[in-house]
């Protein structure tokens, strides 16, 4: 009886990654390089993710998606200022959504990116500024 | 103990172990969808049943509430078992209906077990519905360990697919990988913790390639055999551990917790609620012995 194992499993063939079905494809690769998303305010101090209903791990799954429905390649650091800028403010467009409740009181937020890649054996980082909002 | 190896042995699920899988997993429901709740009013990436949406889709304070009580009602029910066939099949809408909204707003939190589980065992009950000689009992948990031994036999699928057996040398970029999931783990909470974490697992890595590649073929190996828990209730608590053992790592090494993927996991293949009440009365039996011979 091992008939639920195998609807699954055509559900995945038929559906892909749509919940409830998944191809639980994350680290099925190591990438040599590594984006982390964060916010900062006016005096660029670090906003904790969880003051704005977010996580790192949704920030990064956020971009990559923004970036697919706009079909911006992406990736080792590639992307140009203009590209960066336009997913940063379709993305704090979003985060914005999700925080009408909160009362920022005219918050200065400023979405960053970290690149990380190896250069020689060395991990080096790269800080970009993508896109600054207020909240309100 | 001498009780819980029993239970290993014997290919059913008592009445016990049922109702305390069952306890465990509502709660770990009924928190995921508070969360999802409080988190989220919109869904401004559709994703699954979503994208079934009309644009625009705002899930007001009263809707939640609404929501809310029905979810309180089929989870009394579930653990009850009233009104069992409806109240699996409502909490298995309610599951998608949650899950995909936390998903459309780009926070994958590899939740699809909760779904998968709550439809597998309304599938169970839909088959003992039209059969009466199904043996319940023992597949309405085995096809909820069918769900969760298949997600990781397709885990390992997908990285012998992207990446094939190089996966495993491959290993050697992960500290890109470490640096990247202690840095969500700060910024989300501003703790340096995960940033000092990060550097001494990756100087503790280098030290030990080579140790690193045997884990990750074990991990590679433990996932994609899987699938062998489904064949019996011993096989499946094995398996348990050997995967408890895997997330254990992946959390001191990557600083990830894949909540929607372990606690079910665990709640389904090790069972811990139950393992808990077989020492409890294990400890109560030998109490009342040694007070009887002392009386």
């Amino acid at each position: 009886m091992f008939i639920i194992g195998l609807i699954y499993l055509i559900g995945v063939i038929i559906f892909g990654e749509q919940h409830p079905f998944s191809k639980f494809s994350m680290y099925s690769s190591f990438a040599d390089y590594s984006y982390v998303f964060y916010f900062t305010d006016q005096e660029n101090k670090m906003i904790k993710c969880t003051d704005l209903n977010s996580t790192g791990t949704n920030l990064a799954h956020m971009y990559t998606t923004v970036c697919e429905n706009n079909n911006f390649s992406h990736g080792h650091g590639m992307e140009s200022d203009s590209v960066l800028h336009e997913v940063g403010k379709q993305m704090l467009n979003i985060i914005k959504i999700n925080n009408i409740k909160l009362n920022h009181n005219n918050k200065k937020v400023k979405l960053n990116r970290m690149y990380f890649y190896y250069e020689g054996n060395i991990i080096q980082c790269k800080k970009q500024e993508m896109y600054e909002t207020v909240f309100n | 103990m001498k009780d819980f190896y029993k239970h290993l042995n014997i290919n059913s699920y008592s009445s016990i172990e049922w109702k305390l899988m069952k306890v465990s997993f509502s709660l770990i429901w009924f928190l995921s969808l508070l969360s999802i709740l409080y988190k989220y009013n919109f869904a401004p990436i559709p994703e699954s049943i979503f994208k079934l949406f009309p644009a625009g889709f705002y899930l007001s304070t009263n809707a939640k509430i609404l929501l809310f009580i029905a979810n309180l009602i089929l989870i009394c029910c579930y653990i009850l078992e009233k009104y069992f066939w409806w109240s699996l099949l409502g909490l298995s809408l309610i599951s998608l209906f949650g899950f995909s909204l936390e998903d459309s707003n780009s926070d994958f939190d590899r939740n699809t077990m909760i779904t998968g589980i709550f439809f597998a065992q309304f599938f169970a009950y839909s088959i003992k519905k039209k059969y009466f000689d199904f043996d319940i009992e023992k597949y309405r948990v085995q096809f909820s360990v069918q769900i969760i031994a298949i997600s990781y036999t397709l885990s390992a699928i997908a990285k012998l697919r992207t990446s094939g057996l190089n996966w495993v040398t491959d290993g050697l970029l992960m500290p890109l990988q470490i640096m990247k999931t202690n840095y969500f783990g700060y910024v989300n909470d501003a703790n340096i913790e995960h940033i000092h974490n990060a550097h001494h697992v990756i100087e503790l890595l280098s030290k030990y390639s080579v140790a690193v590649m045997f884990v990750l073929a074990f991990t590679l190996i433990i996932e994609f055999f899987a699938f062998v828990s489904i064949f019996n209730k011993k096989y499946s608590f094995i398996y348990g551990i050997l995967l408890m053992f895997m997330h254990i790592g992946i959390y001191l090494v990557l600083d990830v917790a894949i909540k929607g993927t372990y606690i079910p996991m665990l709640i389904f293949m090790l069972n811990p609620l139950f393992l808990f009440w077989t020492i409890i009365k294990s400890l109560k039996n030998n109490l009342i012995k040694v007070y009887e011979k002392h009386a």
